[in-house]
């Protein structure tokens, strides 16, 4: 069975070539915009096996998101994926859990081992 | 007609002015209408196409980027001339193009580079560069610059274009696409840069540029402030301890901004004997490197130190002094329960 | 010979009235010129860069939102969530509760999980006592601070937040205004990108009624169905798009909305920060600004960004909006009344000899001078001396020089923002245009004059405030901890 990821991320360019290239790499992509719709899908769907998102959201920021997930979804792995590079809001990503910290521009190749690797040490 | 002759004749000539008035401004209300609907749906119409564009250019990049199985020389020749013939659709490529380098780098980036000049898009944007209207101009060394083409000799004719945006992003240009010394222009510089301008050189040098990191100390004896403080600050930020000293004479400058951006860089380049050298000076300082100096004993000293600048404060001074220094002593203060 | 002596004094009455509409003509579309091309460079010199890419940058100056509040029990939590996801690298929220009588602050204590924040704020600016200051536990929300206060009006509010607030630009709005992601982005720009001391700098406010909106963005424009918010629409492109547009390009700006406007920390607290006495605070502190600018010789500059930043609900129904244009007049003689020694002097340049001179005549004063053509006209009537003909001219040539007004501010929008986009929005707009002057300018006439009449009436006021000056407070030592 394909594995789940959830992409929550705003920016339509970015989100179409992660889905496309995630798919390509055998994964089932499911997408959501906004912290709120990635928080009702992550209710509803228990397949999901990893989180990739964006810190700077709409309504929920990305950082409310991450504490969310780390209190309800314990050890449900964490990639985010910020324009941000400063050293502050990559601590403070990592003290609150995250498993990996990718900065935009990215490269798709990169992104792609990385998320191999977290999905699979889990 | 010479019914209606007849009648105005008799007319006061207040009431033919009047008329005269109600006219005219209802044929311009006539043609504001006409024009402002005309417009709507042509802009409209533009707008569907740009989308349309939009997912044509969009489907055909992801392909070439992510499916190994696509035919990319193949398939760009016939993108180019099925997809890419009006400058509409050339300025909705060049704009994807530009949104997906942004966010993506490698191979990838390669790769949209590459496009960018198979796809014929650089000969168009050099076109307008050439020909079009200032604001065409400044469009097109920004997406030049932002690609790395390499046109540097046609670029430096704008380097002192009458219009400040085309200017501007013909210096951006230089620092983006230099392969070293990106800031060559500085030694021509007669005007004090903006703080806009400063941030965006910064920008420019960090996540544009790709040869090696200049040496900044090159321009500490610059004339103009502005450069001296955006050396200075570089020279913290790509961590030259290297220069570290050379920052120590600009605690003593006459500008301000200077002062305290020094302080600023050495403190956080952890210079020994920087708490030596500015604590003294702290009653005759201005607020701003007050500002900097609290910041420095905050990071640095110790309480102990801190409450010695007390003394100074007492002094009428400005609340803003002392609204920092309470704040600072308040976070050094141990909390109760440690 | 009465009889003549009448003809004549009717004559010269009429020739003013004609004079002041040919001058208010005359600066109408001397301000549609100006705006224009105000609006065109804008566009030119803003169409190349995504200003989100500077989000890298750590060297932007960090900003302090305040955001007043009083019995907003309903909206605060969505309002506040839909603040901090504001698009700025370094900024902090400060929700001010003007002493509500509903429970805002208890909302916001439990969604927010504040707990007392014992910080060091400054008492720089007078105003009604602090009961306590919070900050969020959460990390999410840690440049969340809520600021809880004995009611003393949106003013005053104000005034507790820039002396709560750390930052050096303060960025004033109201709580339940929606904000464009990059709103703070373009607001600060100004400040940044001018060899002069930037001491303000504000935006076009939007008309946020019937949009979609959802959590706090806003997702689809659409056009209100109601005429009374469709005419003020209209009304909006007509001051922001064509008025202070135009202001902003002769430096004779006076007013930067209350719902947003970002200003320099320092310059407001010199010039002593909202004056509490007004209703019309928000343009009272610019003028006393830039006073204090002119006043000290320096050399500074206003901001105005025309890009739709910021969207916000106007009155729904007569009766609010009535109330909204009285306090607006008020506001607006007021602060003309505290500043009247700018008025047509030359010290003040721009503002001396255009700013004021306008506000006074076409702002505060039109109302009345058009009540006072009315009751003119209808004595004339009453003395059998009206020529129909003429009245229909006279008529025809102001309705259709409203009508081209609006059209051209509508014009302005379609070629500059395009915010409404359907085709069938544009008809709307058109049919509202023609009919506005007809059924929605009596009534803001109406309004303006009893704004007026509330005035005299409440004449204890205006004695207290004419003394209120520019304040003095910029070297006390007051920081309280």
């Amino acid at each position: 069975m394909k594995k789940k990821i959830l992409i929550i991320e705003d920016n339509p360019m970015v989100v179409k070539s992660l889905e496309f290239k995630l798919t390509k790499d055998g994964y089932d992509v499911v997408v959501a915009e906004d912290g709120r719709k990635a928080l009702d899908i992550l209710k509803e769907d228990k397949s999901i096996r990893l989180v990739i998102t964006d810190l700077m959201l709409p309504f929920i920021t990305g950082t409310e998101l991450i504490e969310h997930i780390r209190n309800h979804i314990p050890d449900m792995p964490i990639i985010v994926l910020s324009t941000s590079n400063q050293e502050e809001v990559i601590t403070d990503a990592f003290m609150m859990g995250v498993n990996d910290f990718i900065t935009k521009p990215f490269s798709p190749n990169e992104l792609s081992l990385r998320v191999k690797r977290t999905i699979e040490s889990y | 007609m010479s019914f209606i002759d007849n009648i105005v004749q008799d007319w006061p000539w207040p009431l033919k002015v009047n008329a005269f008035f109600a006219i005219l401004f209802f044929f311009l209300v006539a043609i504001t209408i006409l024009s402002l609907v005309f417009l709507r749906v042509y802009k409209n119409r533009r707008e569907r196409n740009k989308r349309h564009y939009w997912d044509q250019i969009d489907t055909f990049l992801n392909n070439g980027l992510f499916d190994d199985t696509f035919d990319l020389a193949k398939e760009t020749q016939r993108f180019k001339a099925s997809h890419l013939v009006t400058p509409l659709q050339k300025k909705v490529a060049i704009r994807e193009i530009l949104v997906y380098n942004e966010n993506l780098k490698g191979e990838s980036s390669e790769i949209l580079k590459n496009l960018f000049h198979d796809l014929g898009l650089d000969e168009f944007t050099i076109s307008s560069l050439t020909d079009g209207k200032w604001y065409d101009k400044a469009k097109a060394i920004y997406v030049l610059s932002e690609l790395q083409v390499k046109k540097a000799k046609t670029v430096a004719l704008y380097l002192n274009d009458k219009h400040e945006t085309v200017r501007a992003q013909a210096i951006y240009y230089y620092i983006k696409t230099a392969d070293k010394n990106p800031l060559g222009f500085f030694g021509k510089l007669k005007k004090e840069l903006t703080l806009w301008e400063l941030i965006q050189l910064e920008d420019c040098l960090k996540f544009v540029y790709q040869g090696p990191v200049p040496d900044f100390s090159k321009w500490l004896d610059h004339q103009l402030n502005t450069v001296l403080v955006f050396s200075i600050r570089m020279i913290q930020q790509f961590d030259q301890y290297e220069h570290m000293e050379r920052l120590v004479p600009f605690l003593d400058h006459q500008d301000e901004r200077v002062r305290a951006e020094a302080i600023k860089s050495l403190r956080k380049l952890h210079f020994e004997g920087l708490l030596d050298v500015v604590v003294p000076r702290f009653l005759t300082e201005s607020r701003l490197v007050k500002k900097e100096i609290i910041k420095t004993v905050e990071t640095h000293g110790d309480l102990e130190l801190l409450r010695g600048l007390r003394p100074a404060l007492s002094i009428k001074e400005e609340w803003q002094t002392n609204l920092m220094y309470l704040r600072a002593e308040k976070r050094m203060q141990p909390t109760l329960e440690s | 010979m009465e009889t003549v002596s009448l003809n004549h004094i009717t004559e010269i009455i009429s020739w003013l009235f004609l004079a002041y509409g040919a001058i208010v003509c005359a600066g109408y579309i001397f301000s549609a010129v100006v705006s224009f091309l105000e609006i065109r460079e804008y566009k030119r010199s803003n169409g190349l860069r995504d200003e989100i890419s500077l989000l890298q940058s750590t060297s932007l100056p960090s900003i302090s939102i305040l955001a007043p509040a009083y019995n907003e029990e309903a909206n605060i939590v969505e309002n506040v969530r839909s603040l901090l996801t504001v698009n700025y690298p370094s900024c902090e929220i400060v929700v001010i509760n003007d002493g509500s009588k509903d429970g805002t602050i208890t909302k916001l204590i439990e969604s927010f999980h504040l707990v007392e924040d014992d910080s060091v704020y400054a008492d720089i600016l007078p105003s009604k006592p602090i009961r306590k200051v919070y900050r969020s536990t959460y990390k999410s929300f840690k440049n969340l601070r809520v600021v809880d206060k004995e009611n003393g009006g949106k003013a005053d509010a104000l005034n507790v937040g820039i002396n709560v607030s750390k930052h050096d630009i303060v960025c004033c709005i109201d709580v339940d205004c929606v904000l464009e992601s990059d709103a703070l982005l373009k607001l600060i720009k100004p400040f940044l990108n001018n060899e002069k001391k930037v001491i303000a700098s504000g935006g076009i406010i939007r008309i946020a009624n019937s949009c979609t909106i959802e959590d706090g963005k806003i997702i689809e424009v659409k056009l209100p169905e109601k005429f009374i918010v469709r005419a003020q629409i209209i009304e909006y492109f007509r001051a922001f798009l064509m008025g202070r547009m135009a202001w902003s390009r002769v430096d004779g700006l006076l007013l930067i909305s209350g719902a947003f406007g970002m200003f320099d920390k320092e310059t407001v607290i010199e010039a002593g920060g909202y004056n509490t006495k007004t209703v019309g605070e928000d343009m009272e502190l610019l003028v006393r600004m830039r006073r204090l600018m002119r006043r000290k010789k320096v050399d500074y500059a206003v901001g105005f960004i025309p890009d739709p930043l910021c969207w916000t609900e106007v009155p729904p129904n007569w009766t609010i909006l009535h109330r909204q244009r009285n306090r607006w007049t008020r506001g607006t003689a007021e602060t003309l009344w505290m500043h009247r020694g700018m008025i047509a002097n030359p010290k003040y340049g721009v503002l001396g000899m255009l700013s004021t001179p306008y506000w006074l005549f076409f702002e505060w004063l039109a109302p009345i001078i058009e009540f006072l053509g009315i009751l003119f006209f209808i004595l004339l009537m009453v003395l059998g001396q009206v020529n129909w003909i003429f009245v229909l001219g006279f008529s025809l040539v102001a309705y259709t020089f409203a009508v081209l007004y609006s059209v051209t501010a509508l014009f302005f929008e379609e070629y500059s923002f395009q915010q409404y986009k359907k085709t069938k929005y544009t008809y709307k707009l058109v049919l509202t245009a023609l009919l506005e002057p007809i059924f929605y300018h009596p009534f803001i006439l109406w309004s303006a004059l009893k704004g007026n009449i509330d005035l005299m009436r409440g004449k204890n006021n205006w004695g207290t405030m004419s003394r209120t000056g520019l304040g003095k407070v910029g070297d006390k030592v007051v920081v309280k901890q």
